[in-house]
């Protein structure tokens, strides 16, 4: 069994600008703040994507909600929040005809800053 | 403090105001409507108050019914066409994403600030539409560093914040 990749970080200054957490094949997993995960489609395809995240940001809140589309066009790109530190949300990503869906794990870490990790 | 960019002015940022004008008649009419159940929301929060948090919110329309008393048109005299804008140091005009009357917890969960004070002087701090907040450093020896912010709301309300310093721009 293979070791997950390091996290990858996006601490934001002022002004905030875009940062790319992960370049996949066709897709990005961006982040524009740090309370904001992207994944926006770069080349024609056919993507699922999808996002488990915090409903609402009430603190401890259990209640986790989804977001998701399919993609085919070149900057189509499908959001999700993440709450205050501690919180966190998951990506899906598959692009048709792969054999793999590629995952992720992002939290919030501080005010100003989010880590993402691929789980393979 | 609410951070610029590095060799900005005080960083304190007021929203733009929209310019005074008279009222029409009609919405001298609407003014007072709102007064009347301004005083009347007051009065029954007042006594329906069982959170310790209430008392903020209820100061806060407290303090938003005495600036609009204080612009009620006397007869035949024009008022102010925004109340609010009526006391430019008002700590809940600073520049966010959420109105005055707006929601005092933003859409991350992190509470509307009015003012973000860095352990140091080489780290401005300003919060953005959403709730998140971004960094200005001039001091590349912080770069990486969890540094603790001194959050206060317009309220008064005050908590400790954490940033991820980031290099200087």
């Amino acid at each position: 069994m293979g070791v997950p990749p390091n996290v990858t970080e996006a601490i934001f200054s002022d002004p905030p600008t875009l940062t790319q957490h992960y370049q996949g094949n066709g897709w990005v997993l961006e982040t524009p703040n740090a309370s904001t995960l992207q994944i926006r489609t770069a080349s024609g395809g056919f993507y699922d994507y999808g996002f488990i995240h915090p409903e609402n940001c009430v603190p401890n809140s259990g209640t986790m909600a989804t977001k998701y589309r399919y993609s085919v066009n070149a900057g189509e790109v499908l959001q999700a929040p993440l709450c205050n530190e501690g919180s966190y949300t998951l990506v899906n990503i598959w692009r048709f005809g792969e054999k793999l869906v590629t995952q992720f794990r992002c939290h919030r870490a501080t005010g100003n800053h989010n880590v993402c990790q691929r789980l393979y | 403090m609410l951070g610029g960019r590095p060799g900005d002015q005080p960083p304190r940022r007021l929203r733009p105001q929209p310019p005074a004008t008279a009222l029409v008649p009609e919405e001298v009419a609407a003014l007072r409507q709102e007064l009347a159940d301004l005083r009347k929301s007051v009065a029954v929060t007042r006594n329906a108050q069982s959170a310790p948090g209430d008392s903020a919110a209820v100061a806060h329309v407290e303090r938003r019914l005495a600036r609009l008393e204080a612009t009620r048109p006397a007869p035949g005299r024009p008022a102010t066409a925004n109340p609010d804008a009526a006391d430019p140091d008002d700590e809940s005009l600073v520049e966010s994403s959420a109105s005055v009357d707006g929601p005092t917890v933003m859409a991350d969960g992190t509470p509307r600030f009015a003012e973000l004070r860095a352990a140091d002087r080489s780290v401005q701090v300003r919060q953005i539409a959403g709730g998140s907040l971004v960094v200005a450093n001039n001091d590349p020896k912080l770069t990486g560093q969890l540094m603790v912010v001194k959050a206060r709301t317009a309220e008064g309300d005050e908590q400790d914040v954490l940033v991820t310093v980031p290099p200087p721009v």
